[in-house]
């Protein structure tokens, strides 16, 4: 009699809903599994047998034969074992067929018939909602994380035999033993969104970092720190995440996904409210940074996919690294081609770079560095000119002395009240790009900012006065009108003014460093 | 330009392999290079063998050879002989090539040559140059200093040289990043004749910052090497580049220097050369200024104005009893120089003291003064008007006065113009 159970599996970041097929006849006794396995997925066999046992089933000797079909889709992950052994024994008669009508099954057991956690569980409860079934019954410690998905029944249960009794139960009676798991999605992200234990109220002085850092996180523009080593780059670039506007419900499910797929959702974990903020070491390989393996996982641009991309000490990443940056900024996603086929991960973060200014550190202070201006103009120079071009807001900051460390008061304004400015600013943007495919005013294109960053007359005299006096180049000319609007957003200013123009030219690539 | 039976000959001595000390000491006896190779041998070797020196042909005492020297000499210059009409030949195309570039040469025994190299002790035997040579009746003063100067330095620098450069004295330089090109630039803007003198060939040209002033050097001024066109710069090239920058200048002024330097090392050669050395005093934290400041602990003038190079200038030159009218010329240029120095010191004292009369000042004017004592940072300025003003409102007042040009930015930090 063949059976059929319903399961799901994640192929890049794409789910689809896998039908697990089982035939017992008679013959010589085997266990067979097919369908395009990987070895996780046959080492299924092995734990589903002796869970079985182990739990008071035997298995009699027949000739048993798996199918997971679509037979066509590569097959990962430990997700299987229990739709699998649930198929082997409707196939004995020990459930009813009926009874795993509109169900998916996701878990990997235990050699005692236990059901523990699992990766990619999140787009799966998707892709079985969008295909219309009615219930998912995965592990415990995945329940959260199933249960940010409205409109399906979520059940999360600890082990096979509990699987067994739900399933011999008539739907009446099992909301008693086994209710639905439900989260409250508000309550988590009100409770959650900015429950951070760094806040910029931390940072002593460095006024213009933290100016800086505001307007790139109301515009979303990307941000070069120049400063000598221990000035605070890399602790504003950490609070980043704490004052960038809130995740909305369709972001934090694009950034789950990403998680989820990766294993990067903790047991007993929901969905990710928080903006990722990711730091990789300069010693980061292309692949781990892209995305890389057969079927490629996401790297880190894709984890870092609606948050804070910060790398520190730029200049020293691997050349090739650096470059895979290029796609990703431009687009807001990468593609990456393999032997398995072409895979797509979103990829749109907010890159901070921090470097140093001179290769000692010290420059402009003459009586420390010795660098020559060369030197200079090729150390920042190893960040090509593609990424630079990407990048809105340059800042410098220097390191604080100690009398101002100590005197400092308790007066830094922290990343709440920080917050509060963005949000209106980002709420003006929203309203502007309404029916846009653009967001924040850092992903205008020049058409746009041709219609949205006008100026007046002076103002125009005004700018062209400041770009002959300061050598700009034309590239620096957008750059500046985008931050400039968002400044302008900032201060609730429909116009953009001299005043935000002038600040804005204050956060522009010096000379120096332009090649 | 001709070439002149000298000229072939030079270049016969400059290729046959005699250490530049030994033809130099031959070019002075002989005021001639044909004559060299038409030394008898056996004049030479008079000293060799032991004749008493009363016996000596005159002209040959004064050499002084020690008999290794003799011998190497003779060597050479047979060597030399032997391959005559080849090197001639040689000769020839060089300098026909050179021509054709444009290029101009002059020899150490030469009508055109420097005399002023002619006092430091190891001229160099030819002198490759483009455009002309600094005139021997005008004041030479050297500007030198760090590559990677400050504004400090590079607003010192363009002082001098201009002033300088009004008041007719020639400058000369190495044409180098830093004081060098900043110093050269504003000479020639103000209308004054500078020369650059050369590590690598006068048709190469570096570095290449300074391209503009390789054409525009030439009007009034120009290119000088030692080094046969077409060299390439090479490090080593250096140092014996620098002897002639002191070597051709009256005064060697130093800009701005660190106290292990290239520039330390040009002050001590021109030391030996019995230059005249001034330094512009700094502050002394400043890592730029402490070469500066300990030659002046050391000895050397204080460049506090242009002025004081102008009478120092005027000393020396009343000591070489130089032609009278020129003496008057200069003096009028130098003392016309001083009126106007003064006039602006007077109007500097004028605007000091209004911003200590005025009791409510502008951000802007509150920057420019905190800037001229010091360079200072966006942050550093806000701290130091105890946060009375939000960041927004000092980023702009900081922007327009970079717009106005009163102000310059480097990395992070704003300098006062």
């Amino acid at each position: 009699m063949v059976s059929y159970v319903n399961s799901g599996t994640v192929f890049g970041i794409e789910s689809y809903i896998i039908c697990v097929e089982t035939d017992t006849s008679n013959g010589l006794p085997t266990f067979d599994m097919v369908g395009m396995l990987n070895s996780e997925v046959r080492e299924a066999k092995e734990r589903v047998k002796v869970s079985l046992k182990n739990n008071g089933f035997s298995i009699p000797p027949l000739r048993i034969t798996v199918n997971l079909s679509p037979a066509d889709i590569r097959k990962d992950g430990t997700k299987f074992d229990l739709p699998i052994a649930i198929s082997l024994l409707i196939s004995l008669g020990e459930i009813e067929q009926k009874s795993t009508e509109e169900t998916v099954f996701l878990g990997e057991l235990g050699l005692d018939g236990e059901l523990k956690f699992v990766k990619g569980v999140l787009p799966i409860v998707i892709e079985a909602k969008k295909q219309g079934f009615k219930r998912i019954i995965v592990p415990k410690e995945n329940s959260f994380e199933a249960a940010a998905i409205e409109g399906i029944e979520v059940f999360g249960l600890s082990s096979l035999l509990e699987v067994v009794r739900f399933l011999s139960l008539e739907e009446n009676e099992r909301i008693n033993d086994y209710p639905p798991v439900k989260i409250d999605i508000d309550e988590l992200f009100k409770s959650h969104q900015y429950d951070y234990d760094v806040d910029f109220a931390d940072i002593t002085g460095q006024k213009e970092l933290k100016r800086a850092c505001v307007i790139a996180a109301a515009g979303f523009h990307h941000v070069l720190m120049i400063g000598p080593p221990g000035c605070g780059k890399t602790m504003a670039a950490k609070r980043m995440p704490t004052i960038l506007p809130p995740l909305s419900y369709e972001e934090s499910l694009e950034v789950s996904k990403i998680y989820s797929v990766s294993g990067y959702i903790k047991k007993f974990g929901s969905l990710m409210v928080k903006r990722p903020y990711n730091s990789p070491h300069h010693t980061i390989t292309e692949n781990a940074l892209s995305g890389g393996g057969n079927v490629p996982k996401p790297g880190v641009i894709s984890l870092s996919h609606r948050g804070v991309l910060f790398l520190d000490e730029a200049v020293h990443f691997d050349k090739r690294a650096l470059e895979i940056l290029r796609q990703p900024l431009e687009d807001r996603k990468i593609v990456i081609s393999r032997s398995a086929g072409t895979f797509e991960y979103p990829s749109d973060f907010m890159l901070i770079a921090a470097v140093n200014p001179c290769p000692c550190g010290f420059y402009p202070d003459r009586n420390r560095c010795r660098c020559s201006e060369n030197q200079i103009k090729n150390y920042i120079g190893k960040l090509s000119g593609p990424i630079m071009d990407r990048i809105d807001i340059c800042v410098y900051s220097e390191a604080i002395e100690y009398d101002n460390l100590k005197n400092a008061g308790n007066n830094e304004e922290d990343s709440a009240s920080l917050r509060k400015k963005i949000i209106i600013a980002r709420n003006i943007q929203e309203e502007r790009f309404k029916g846009n495919k653009i967001r924040f005013n850092s992903e205008m294109t020049i058409r746009e900012i041709e219609k949205y960053c006008k100026l007046e007359p002076a103002d125009e005299v005004f700018l062209e006065k400041a770009f002959r006096n300061m050598r700009l180049s034309a590239r620096a000319y957008h750059k500046i009108l985008r931050v400039a609007r968002t400044i302008a957003d900032l201060d609730g200013k429909e116009r953009i003014t001299k005043r935000h123009l002038a600040e804005a030219l204050n956060y522009r690539m010096g000379n120096e460093y332009i090649q | 330009m001709k070439i002149e039976n000298d000229d072939i000959y030079l270049y016969i001595l400059k290729k046959s392999g005699l250490t530049n000390r030994l033809a130099l000491k031959l070019c002075k006896l002989f005021k001639n290079c044909r004559a060299i190779f038409e030394i008898d041998p056996d004049q030479l070797l008079f000293k060799g063998f032991g004749m008493p020196s009363d016996e000596c042909p005159e002209n040959m005492l004064l050499l002084n050879f020690n008999d290794a020297e003799i011998a190497a000499v003779i060597k050479i210059l047979n060597k030399a002989r032997d391959k005559e009409n080849i090197l001639i030949e040689e000769a020839k195309m060089f300098y026909d090539e050179i021509i054709s570039k444009d290029i101009k040469w002059t020899g150490v025994f030469m009508d055109d040559y420097p005399k002023r190299l002619l006092d430091i002790p190891d001229p160099p035997m030819i002198l490759y140059y483009k455009g002309r040579v600094p005139k021997e009746d005008k004041p030479c003063v050297s500007i030198i200093g760090a590559r990677e100067c400050s504004p400090y330095g590079e607003k010192t620098a363009t002082m001098f040289a201009k002033e300088l450069s009004i008041s007719g004295v020639q400058i000369i330089s190495g044409l180098a990043r830093g004081i060098d090109g900043i110093a050269q630039r504003n000479s020639i803007k103000a209308g004054g004749s500078t020369f650059g003198v050369l590590g690598c060939g006068v048709d190469v040209i570096y570095p290449k910052e300074n391209d503009d002033i390789f054409n525009d050097i030439l009007i009034n001024g120009g290119l000088l090497s030692e080094f046969e066109p077409g060299t390439q710069p090479l490090r080593q090239y250096f140092p014996s580049r620098n002897r002639i920058i002191s070597g051709l200048s009256d005064i060697v002024l130093v800009v701005e220097a660190r106290k292990r330097s290239g520039t330390y090392i040009t002050v001590t050669q021109a030391l030996e050369q019995g230059r005249e050395v001034y330094a512009v005093p700094g502050r002394i934290t400043d890592a730029l200024s402490d070469g500066c400041n300990n030659l002046i602990a050391s000895g050397a003038g204080v460049a506090v104005d242009p002025n004081a190079v102008l009478e120092e200038l005027r000393e020396i030159f009343k000591k070489n009893k130089i032609n009278n009218v020129q003496t008057s010329e200069f003096k009028e240029t130098v003392t016309s120089g001083n009126a106007d120095l003064q006039v602006k010191n007077t109007d500097k004292k004028g605007s000091i003291g209004k911003t200590y009369v005025s009791v409510k000042e502008s951000l802007a004017e509150r920057i420019i003064s905190a800037l001229s004592y010091n360079d200072m940072s966006l942050d550093g300025l806000y701290l130091m008007f105890n946060e009375e003003f939000t960041i927004e409102d000092m980023s702009v007042a900081l922007i327009d006065l970079e717009t106005e040009g009163r102000i310059k930015k480097r990395g992070n930090k704003y300098f006062a113009n």
